[in-house]
């Protein structure tokens, strides 16, 4: 036996629930929120229920905010209703890459050739721009994934394309942000287009149904009690996989330095525990800090190197750990695109390196972080922002390895630092993450290994 | 900023700001309106003493007395509205005719600029203008047009100071931080007087004990340490003499000692807003200032005529404009940002030590290249370079050549480290219609930076549904008759 049946009975009441006042609101006019934690299955949620609104003879919108998020919903959609036309509609400069195709799949282009079709998806920004030019018909429905990463202004352009909506995301992502400072113009003001499509849609609408899917189909139990301090308390959720299933096994090493000794020790345990919080000392440093370029990269060849060996729920059996399975998630671009670099370096092309704002919706076996915190002379908002840090350690079926600094836990101790108050509804990201990132830090505490 | 750091530390050891811009990247007109405000530390929407001029040597002073009091406040800024609606209306009165195509309209050929010691001022300044534009002319409190007037260019002023790098309004302290690196912490450079005095600390001090001495002058508008506490027995002696009267005959008399108290701060303010004026002025200006200052040239003018024809302006946006207005200042910082780096080799450096840019001397120009692009042969040209340092950037990224920012993209295609850390790169351009191309032998720079203009959000016109609340919000009530039941 590997899943715990009572969580995924749990689950199935939840969605049957969400999809049941979505399919009832057909004729009116109103959405339905299902808010889910990290690898709660939600591509699989809304590509059953594209499956049946179809039965209900619904035509259907679905989009997402990025290319990539629109590319993995067309696969799972035509994958799940092999009888379903899933009709792509891509931006002028975007193709669908050749491993998203299916048979039951067309793109569209120009726009005005879905003008027919039953399903479609596409980027929120592609699907309005068409519906507003009349290229696109209104629809039935309008599901939108990761609605809690869509701002209230793509939200606006998109919402007149269907009367019914169903907004499905992760409530501890990040959150739209925007690059001029000015946008705090509009901070806690109705109008503020920097909220997410949810806020703006429970604040409108209050009695919209919000419904929270108490299941991670990613994460086993050992990542639960760190992952919890990401989500409000009251949602409740717990790991679908049982304790045990999930195993990763490291061949023995000879380690010549004591360096080396440390990081096969770090390996171990997250092999075992799921976690490791590896410390190099203390030291306020540059974003694209050299030694933990240099660790971060050993890690990961050092993994290589330990032959590791995985078995899980999917496959019972012990099977290699491919490199495009792991994944290192960082938060600047420079750092991404030194590390690609010097990943390249020693052969390990294949491996995957990311910003967290790419990486949401991804999936990996094993995922080294870059702590966003790690090295900063002073936590500001946005290292602080408590999406940020909830991407890079969510996104592992496995072991997560963070890489940080001693002094990055004494940057959220004691008061935080005052901040302007917003009159309205206003989440503080930095007085969020600041106790988001203290409760993260000691819920590491037994994993914690200093180099 | 890692080359913000290199210049911080660079700065301690020599002792005085080093540059991070070799030009200036905002235009600085023949003939601005200095102003200095300074306010009492609980009144944030009145202006306790305002100090203004168009030259150096030619400040005018006026003070409030107690900017509490609805009509000594309102008196101090009618003596200031005539001067400046005066200096902020004169340059619409000069036009020239834009042809676009079949559509044309005019725009003013210069815009009035204010420069201010800091952002707190700008700030003020738009509180001043929110408070001043709603008044009403009728009634038992009816206002002076004049000040209404006064208020919406202020409004207009603050609102567009939000506009990267906008020329409307030139904060010192911003303007100054933007060009220089000093070693002091950002609670300290928002000092204008410790900036200025770590640019140019006087008599061999090193910058940081200039600064250290400097800034414990304060520059305003809000008052600092003890001065609101130096001010209050002089204030409460002028609303004694006074005796709740606010007759300029009266008043005027009377506001003696206040004076005396505000006079050297706001002398202070003005002198130093003038001095960093001038010494940001000697630098030469940066080409893409020019388009900034169209833009700014066009935003005057349609708020004048707005001004002039209507005038009222919403105090809140819709979501429809709120949405629109972030994009558009999201572009416009995105332009900014690469116009800056693309005029100034300087503000380029930060972004070839992230590995967002690469900087080499052009080996081999491959003008024919042909290969095949979806299902025919067509010219993508390839540029090769010798960077002296590893490329750090990863293949496939599309950069853009600084000479022609606007121009199509590049496609890295080949990195080939060479003895000695330096590289080999190979650059593919993803058109075959060009203007110009790198020459062989000289040096070329290319870049994530791109000065096109990106995506605009198409919206619709009718609110959705999801956008306009299930119930409306209680009318509000006139806060007048709420206080008197």
């Amino acid at each position: 036996m590997s899943y715990d049946e009572t969580i995924i009975d749990q689950a199935v009441r939840v969605g049957q629930q969400a999809r049941t006042d979505f399919l009832d609101l057909r004729g009116d006019q109103g959405g339905v929120v299902l808010s889910a934690v990290a690898g709660a299955g939600k591509s699989y949620f809304i590509s059953e229920t594209v499956g049946i609104a179809r039965d209900h003879e619904m035509r259907v919108a679905v989009a997402a905010p990025t290319n990539e998020q629109a590319f993995g919903l067309v696969t799972s959609i035509a994958e799940l209703n092999p009888s379903v036309t899933v009709t792509y509609v891509p931006a002028n400069n975007v193709a669908l890459p050749a491993a998203n195709l299916r048979a039951n799949v067309v793109t569209a282009r120009p726009p005005r050739a879905a003008a027919r079709a039953e399903v479609v998806v596409g980027t929120l920004d592609k699907l309005s721009d068409a519906f507003i030019r009349e290229d696109l018909p209104d629809f039935d429905g309008l599901l939108i994934d990761e609605s809690f990463q869509a701002d209230s202004a793509r939200y606006y352009a998109a919402a007149a394309i269907a009367p019914v909506h169903l907004a499905v995301g992760d409530g501890g992502q990040i959150e739209p942000f925007s690059t001029v400072q000015a946008a705090e113009r509009w901070r806690g003001l109705d109008e503020n287009p920097l909220q997410t499509a949810v806020g703006v849609l429970c604040r409108n609408h209050p009695q919209t149904p919000v419904h929270r899917f108490p299941i991670t189909r990613r994460l086993d139990p050992r990542a639960i009690p760190v992952v919890r301090c990401f989500y409000a308390p009251e949602h409740h959720f717990g790991a679908a996989v049982l304790p045990g299933v999930r195993k990763m096994r490291l061949h023995d090493a000879v380690a010549p330095t004591d360096r080396l000794r440390r990081i096969d020790g770090a390996l171990d345990l997250a092999a075992a525990d799921g976690w490791t919080h590896l410390e190099l000392p203390d030291a306020a440093v540059l974003t694209c800090d050299p030694d933990s370029i240099r660790l971060i990269v050993e890690c990961v060849a050092r993994l290589r190197d330990r032959a590791p060996q995985l078995r899980c729920e999917r496959n019972p059996h012990w099977h290699a750990l491919q490199p495009q399975r792991i994944a290192v998630g960082v938060s600047h671009n420079d750092q991404k695109d030194l590390l690609r670099v010097e990943l390249d370096q020693v052969g390990l092309g294949d491996v995957v390196v990311n910003t967290a704002n790419k990486l949401q919706g991804l999936e990996f076996d094993v995922v080294v972080c870059w702590h966003p915190l790690a090295g900063l002379p002073e936590a500001d908002g946005f290292h602080l922002e408590p999406g940020r840090a909830a991407v890079l350690l969510t996104r592992h079926r496995h072991a997560c390895i963070v890489v940080g600094r001693q002094g990055d836990r004494e940057l959220v101790e004691g008061v935080p630092p005052a901040t302007p108050a917003f009159l309205g509804h206003d989440p503080d990201p930095v007085l969020d993450g600041w106790g988001v990132h203290q409760d993260v830090f000691a819920a590491l505490e037994l994993f914690r290994i200093a180099l | 900023m890692s080359v913000e750091t290199l210049l911080a530390a660079r700065a301690h050891v020599e002792g005085r700001a080093q540059r991070s811009a070799s030009l200036r990247h905002r235009r600085l007109v023949d003939d601005p309106m200095a102003v200095a405000f300074w306010q009492l530390g609980a009144e944030l929407f009145s202006a306790a003493a305002i100090g203004y001029g168009r030259r150096p040597n030619d400040l005018t002073i006026e003070v409030a007395g107690d900017p509490r009091n609805r009509d000594l406040a309102f008196r101090a800024l009618m003596e200031f509205a005539g001067p400046f609606i005066d200096y902020f209306e004169g340059p619409a009165q000069c036009r020239e005719t834009i042809t676009r195509r079949t559509y044309a309209y005019e725009r003013a050929t210069s815009i009035p600029q204010l420069i201010v010691a800091n952002s707190h001022t700008v700030a003020m300044i738009g509180n001043l203008g929110r408070r001043l534009a709603y008044l009403s002319t009728d009634g038992p409190y009816a206002a002076d047009p004049q000040l209404i007037r006064l208020g919406r260019h202020p409004m207009f002023i603050a609102r567009h100071s939000l506009t990267p790098a906008q020329q409307r309004i030139v904060s010192m302290s911003d303007l100054t931080r933007e060009h220089w690196v000093t070693a002091l912490s950002d609670y300290e450079n928002a000092s204008l007087a410790a900036l200025d005095a770590y640019v140019e600390p006087p008599g061999g001090l090193h910058g940081f004990h200039a600064a250290n001495e400097a800034e414990v002058d304060p520059v305003g508008p809000q008052p600092e340490g003890e001065l609101d506490a130096e001010l209050e027995p002089l204030m409460d002696a002028f609303n004694a003499a006074r005796d709740k009267r606010t007759d300029p005959k009266v008043v005027l008399p009377l506001l003696g000692p206040i004076s005396a108290h505000y006079t050297p701060l706001v002398e202070r303010a003005y002198e130093l807003i003038w001095r960093c004026y001038a010494r940001e002025r000697r630098l030469p200006e940066a080409p893409s200032s020019q388009r900034r200052f169209i833009a700014d040239c066009e935003a005057y003018t349609r708020h004048i005529d707005w001004t002039n024809r209507i005038g009222h302006r919403r105090t809140r946006q819709t979501h429809r404009q709120a949405a629109l207005s972030i994009r558009a200042l999201e572009d416009a910082q995105a332009v900014v940002w690469a116009e800056e780096a693309t005029d100034d080799p300087l503000r380029m450096v930060g972004y070839l030590l992230d590995g967002k840019a690469l900087d080499g001397e052009v080996v081999r120009v491959d003008e024919n290249h042909r290969e095949i692009v979806n299902v025919k042969r067509a010219r993508r040209p390839l540029v090769t370079l010798t960077c002296e340092e590893p490329c750090r950037i990863p293949r496939g990224r599309i950069l853009y050549w600084s000479e022609h920012p606007r121009g199509a993209g590049w496609r890295l295609e080949e990195v080939v480290a060479a003895p000695g850390g330096a590289s080999t790169v190979t650059m593919k351009l993803l058109t075959g219609t060009f203007d110009a191309l790198p020459c062989v032998g000289e040096r070329a720079c290319f870049s994530v930076l791109h000065t096109d203009s990106h995506y605009r959000q198409n919206l619709p016109r009718d609110v959705p549904w999801t956008h306009t609340p299930a119930t409306s919000p209680p009318a509000p009530q006139d806060i007048e008759e709420r206080q008197a039941a």
